[in-house]
């Protein structure tokens, strides 16, 4: 297969995580949008990886999951903290440093 | 085969991740996302990257995933209004999607020399074989991947930091 065609979907998976995270207002579905525009990255990677013969990318790829996590688990437990003080977690609400 | 396999997995993993974003329902959200996940696993599995095939079913689909519906049964959903599909941001997000789009295409038509300049050349080691990964985690990639084991302790104590109950006098505060 084309390799532009990989890069073609990850491109639209990114374009779709971003729209995500600028529409919605519920936090968890923002936390879910950036999980995407990261999945559409590791799949750029893998693509380049096949097309140039290397292991660079899967390797990046790699990294890029465990980040992945290590944002989840600390985004999740922010969402818990203010959920706990606020009671809500639509981000329209929760405006502390917002000027 | 593999045209079919790729546009059908492609196609699949476009609409759940459309799905994710449009879904009402931060539950269904989190059900979609499973699905955008384990596609994308489809399309590992046809660039021949079997290691990390296994790596995102297990971390991305059995972990984080559920960790969100973790945290969405912790949160009380009945308490949280489902908000509106149309919110005044739409139009600000479709151009700033649109431009994003304009651009990577751009780039993408533009850098077609660039990349193919690179093609076929062998480096040293396979494809993505778990040995051929872990040659390369343990061989060059040692650093980063030191930092990574930091990156994840950091993450686990601040993630039981911050998701404790707070002290009395804390909650007399607040």
């Amino acid at each position: 297969m084309e390799i532009y065609n990989y890069l073609a979907v990850s491109t639209i998976v990114f374009t779709i995580g971003l729209v995500g995270v600028l529409v919605r207002r519920n936090i968890m579905i923002i936390l879910m949008s950036l999980e995407l525009m990261l999945n559409a990255i590791n799949l750029n990677m893998v693509a380049f990886s096949r097309l140039w013969g290397g292991i660079v990318g899967q390797v990046f790829a790699v990294f890029v999951i465990t980040v992945a996590a290590a944002e989840a688990a600390v985004g999740l437990a922010i969402v818990i903290a203010v959920y706990r003080h606020r009671s809500t977690i639509n981000i329209d609400d929760i405006h502390l440093l917002k000027w | 085969m593999e045209p079919i396999l790729f546009w059908s997995l492609s196609g699949l993993v476009v609409l759940f991740a459309f799905l994710v974003v449009t879904a009402r329902n931060p539950v269904h959200s989190a059900v979609f996302l499973v699905g955008t996940l384990f596609f994308m696993a489809g399309l590992y599995i046809l660039l021949d990257a079997e290691f990390l095939v296994g790596v995102q079913v297990i971390v991305y689909v059995g972990g984080i995933t559920v960790l969100y519906l973790f945290v969405i049964s912790l949160i009380v959903l009945r308490r949280i209004p489902l908000e509106s599909p149309v919110t005044r941001q739409w139009p600000a997000a479709i151009i700033a999607g649109a431009a994003v789009l304009v651009e990577v295409v751009f780039f993408l038509l533009e850098g077609g020399e660039f990349f193919e300049r690179f093609a076929g050349q062998k480096l040293p080691y396979g494809t993505g074989r778990a040995e051929d990964i872990g040659l390369a985690l343990f061989g060059p990639y040692v650093l980063p991947f030191e930092i990574a084991t930091l990156l994840l302790l950091v993450a686990v104590v601040g993630a039981v930091l911050m998701s404790r109950k707070p002290e009395k006098e804390e909650s007399l505060e607040s």
